[in-house]
């Protein structure tokens, strides 16, 4: 029998840094414009201001985030790896890296939309008077900071079904879940809006009407069974050269 | 089984030594922990935000009958849940402490960030409380007893009944009796009539509903108690559901 | 990248700079008209000043009657209400409030038709100029928002200082009351967690080999734990406990007074008002949409000793004066008033005579308060104030509600 040893790979850390520089910029940038904004000309929906400073954001974002998200879905599945049964271990142990770094950023966008900005919606709907499902924080928080945090889960998905084998050819559920939430928050938001419009009239946080959103936050405890999966498989990826291999052959085996 | 694990196990391949291994572990460490702690931070904000919202967010919503009873059983949760994978994959006895801290970290910036800097109250109508004592408490009962049974039935009372002794050395003072226009208020009242809030009107805070008929005034340790049974229900409950999440599924294709 | 991120700063501090600094209305045209038209009015909201400095007080005062036509798929104010005050924010603390003299410390109910006098104290916290409504919160129903006022806070933030004294004759500051206490406790207890988190950092790389290590032992995995591992563990739960326990104790020594958080509900009696000689019955209610004109026609029966005529027609916030009968100047740019818009054919009803008289009321605020949108309402009812003087300026309100007809052409 062959041996091929390698070493370890590295984690592509400058290239994870400048896109989460990106993000933090935006994220402030946007967050700045809020806390400019929102108490001045984000009260009425009907003013000329909002229609101007919010509205037109609005449309501008929206098809901007599409269309970025379509571009890196589609980029990354163009150039998936089409030969992944001749993939070395070191690569495929890079590219575990690479999705966890990815997984990572969906971590930081996930924590800056779940807190600062979801509760800055809880902040702002607690002084004010809620007049459409359009107000400055919906418009930062459903309809910026999710479609980013849905971006972000779907192209760690998208990356490791076109690049690591264990994915490729089966799907993980755990995977799925934690990024069908995110995805699942959107369709939420009508039941948030519609119950507000309906039935629902005080600004309660913890109301009834907002545990739909609870629901597609504990998707998030899928965590652990994507963990199991990626752990079973980098603990056979690190082996070293000299261990007995049939051990962790079983473990993949088992998981 | 996938493809490349076979090719794995045609070429005897692995780590050249056991230094690069480390290196190995330490970048999976470096990626996966920060990721760990954001997604807490991130979740555990989410949940705890929809489901205790208000009672956290304003210093006279922290009543003796509702918040002591309400807070245990959504503290809880990722406690439980994250308690299982960390303890049964890793043996680490961070579920608790570690969920919790990360919701504090994020709670305090939140709060800062929002409820101070952009919708202007003062810090100290706004604090949140604390309960990392009672993710150390769950913590190490799991690791002296080693076992999710004992940890539910003394740790589970324990959060349930220790939360308002914990928190009453910051909320005691909030607690002292004012008098205005010929009512008696305590502080924490005093701030919410005085700080407006044009969407929370003081029939929406659920506080100290009851029928008055207390047995000798003991309100908060019945609560207490009561709060405690609950609580060892809802922490076995989900463990089971940290289980389930922990689970390594593989499936064919998303149907 | 430095260049990159100094430049990004630079273009949005220079647009926020662009971006005019006043808040304009509270949402209140985002409600259905028949809302606004028949829940509660609104008159004679004033404030005691429109300009002040931080720390300075302002009063708002005025008076609103629950309308007799409250829809009834909304919740009833009859119910639970609370007299409230939307502002963007703290922006300035409520020091008094009250409907009939009676504190609106807690939440009360009110009785449809009945007019009460509302006035609310409040002290300036934070520079700017802001929109001041009157609003009552319905519970089930949401605010409802009353007219509103310009004011303008001068001075500096910094300067705010707002105390009380407890009960107990201690004078505190309540910007800052009780926080140094709770920081100190949060950041122990923040350290301690930290610290029961670093000593398992100590051991990293922490992830893969334990997970290893877990899987290799299967069900002995339990050795993996150290005995020093179950001496720290023991060391910190005593600590916790400790901890909990000491600080339970701290604070009752040190505050052996407290009460629990106040609730409850107050009532307001009513005001005995001189009894109303003139009634009305709405005889047809039109709305033109391409004139933006309501037509009232109404037949009103006088049982005063004074002839009386039609010099305000008020409606969801909205004021339409008969100039003829009153002068009324707008309270400031935003004040919904038409100082000239009300047209009253029938001449004045004298005292003992019922007669028909037929209002319009022709303004493009029909349109720019979104009023124009009650034809969409599934329930085409509307409701207003109609305010009858005497010609020694005694004043008579009236209401009156009913269907709605649109006109299109």
């Amino acid at each position: 029998m062959k041996t091929a040893a390698y070493s370890s790979p590295k984690t592509p850390w400058a290239r994870f840094f400048l896109l989460l520089s990106l993000v933090a910029i935006i994220f402030s940038a946007y967050r700045v414009y809020q806390h400019a904004t929102a108490f001045t000309v984000g009260l009425d929906y009907f003013s000329p201001e909002f229609q101007q400073y919010w509205m037109r954001l609005l449309y501008i974002q929206l098809p901007v985030l599409a269309l970025a998200g379509a571009g890196i879905v589609g980029w990354l599945l163009v150039t998936r790896d089409r030969n992944l049964d001749k993939l070395e271990p070191a690569e495929e142990l890079r590219r575990y890296f690479v999705l966890l770094s990815q997984i990572l950023l969906f971590a930081c966008i996930a924590y800056l939309t779940a807190s600062p900005f979801t509760e800055a919606d809880a902040a702002w709907h607690q002084v004010t008077v809620r007049d459409t499902d359009f107000t400055p924080t919906h418009i930062v928080l459903f309809y910026f900071a999710i479609p980013m945090f849905i971006m972000s889960g779907v192209a760690a998905f998208v990356y490791a079904r076109t690049r690591l084998p264990q994915f490729a050819d089966r799907v993980s559920l755990p995977f799925a879940l934690l990024v069908a939430g995110p995805i699942m928050i959107m369709p939420n938001l009508g039941l948030n809006e519609w119950g507000h419009t309906f039935f629902y009239a005080e600004e309660l946080f913890a109301a009834p009407i907002h545990w739909g959103f609870v629901l597609l936050g504990w998707s998030a405890f899928a965590a652990g069974g994507l963990l199991v999966q990626l752990l079973t498989r980098i603990v056979e990826l690190t082996r070293l050269v000299s261990e007995d291999s049939a051990e962790p052959q079983k473990v993949l085996a088992a998981g | 089984m996938s493809k490349s694990s076979q090719a794995v196990s045609a070429t005897r391949s692995g780590m050249s030594s056991s230094a690069e291994q480390r290196k190995a572990y330490i970048q999976v460490d470096l990626l996966a922990i920060p990721l760990v702690v954001l997604l807490f931070a991130g979740i555990f904000s989410f949940h705890f935000a929809l489901l205790v919202g208000d009672w956290d967010y304003w210093v006279d919503w922290r009543d003796r009958r509702w918040w002591p009873l309400v807070t245990p059983l959504a503290i809880t949760v990722l406690p439980a849940v994250f308690s299982y994978v960390l303890w049964d994959k890793l043996r680490l006895p961070l579920g608790g402490t570690l969920t919790i801290l990360c919701l504090t970290f994020a709670a305090w910036i939140s709060r800062y960030l929002n409820f101070h800097l952009f919708a202007d109250f003062p810090m100290n109508f706004v604090w949140p409380s604390t309960y990392i004592g009672l993710g150390l408490i769950l913590d190490c009962m799991l690791l002296l007893t080693r076992s999710f049974f004992w940890t539910g039935l003394f740790g589970g009372f324990a959060v349930g009944a220790f939360l308002y002794p914990l928190n009453w050395s910051m909320l005691a003072p909030f607690q002292v009796p004012v008098e205005m226009h010929g009512t008696m208020l305590t502080v924490a009242d005093t701030l919410g009539y005085e700080y407006i809030r044009t969407a929370i009107p003081e029939y929406v805070r659920i506080i100290e509903e009851s029928t008055l008929r207390t047995f000798g005034e003991a309100v908060t340790p019945l609560t207490a108690v009561f709060a405690g049974f609950l609580n060892i229900l809802n922490y076995w409950f989900w463990l089971w559901i940290g289980y389930l999440g922990t689970k390594a599924i593989w499936i064919r294709k998303i149907v | 990248m430095k260049t990159i991120l100094s430049l990004s700063i630079s273009a949005l501090v220079f647009f926020i700079s662009l971006l005019p600094l006043e808040a304009v209305a509270h949402g209140e045209r985002a409600q259905m008209p028949q809302l606004r038209m028949r829940t509660v009015h609104w008159l004679d909201v004033q404030v005691s000043t429109a300009k002040l400095a931080v720390n300075e007080v302002i009063t708002i005062k005025g008076q609103f009657m629950p309308s007799k036509y409250w829809p009834h798929h909304v919740n009833s104010i009859e119910d639970t209400a609370y007299l409230n005050i939307g502002v963007p924010g703290p922006s300035f603390v409520r020091l008094d409030s009250r409907v009939n003299g009676v504190p609106m410390i807690r939440s009360t109910s009110f009785r449809y038709g009945e007019l009460y006098d509302f006035e609310v104290t409040m002290k300036a916290r934070k520079p700017g100029r802001y929109h001041v409504h009157p609003v009552i919160n319905v519970k089930g129903t949401g605010p409802i928002i009353g007219p509103g006022i310009w004011v303008e806070v001068t001075g500096s933030f910094a300067d705010f200082e707002n105390s009380t004294t407890t009960l107990l004759g201690k004078k505190i500051d309540l910007e800052t009351y009780g926080f140094s206490n709770v920081v100190f406790w949060s950041a122990l207890w923040f350290s301690v967690g930290l610290a029961w988190f670093i000593y398992w950092l100590t051991k990293c790389p922490i992830i893969v080999p334990r997970f290893k290590r877990a899987q290799e032992l299967g069900t002995r995995a339990d050795e993996m734990i150290t005995t020093w591992d179950r001496r720290i563990a023991g060391g910190f739960l005593l600590l916790t406990l400790g901890l909990i326990a000491g600080g339970y104790l701290y604070a009752q020594e040190q505050y052996p007074i407290t009460t629990p958080l106040q609730t409850g509900r107050v009532d307001v009696p009513a005001i005995e008002r001189a009894p109303n000689p003139v009634s009305i019955k709405l005889i047809e209610a039109r709305y033109r949409i391409p004139g933006r004109s309501f037509r009232l026609e109404v037949e009103v029966t006088n049982r005063g000793d004074e002839p009386i005529t039609v010099g305000e027609f008020a409606a969801g916030n909205l004021r339409f004066i008969n100039s003829a009968v009153l002068k009324v100047k707008p309270l400031d740019e935003h004040d919904l008033l038409a100082p000239d818009a009300l047209r009253v054919e029938g001449g004045p009803v004298a005292p003992g005579e019922t007669k028909r008289l037929v209002i319009y009321a022709d303004d493009a605020m029909w349109e720019t308060e979104r009023m124009t949108t009650m034809i969409a309402s599934p329930d085409a009812v509307v409701a207003g104030l109609l305010h009858f003087y005497t010609g020694t300026g005694k004043r008579y309100l009236v209401e009156f509600g009913g269907p709605m007809i649109p006109v299109f052409g």
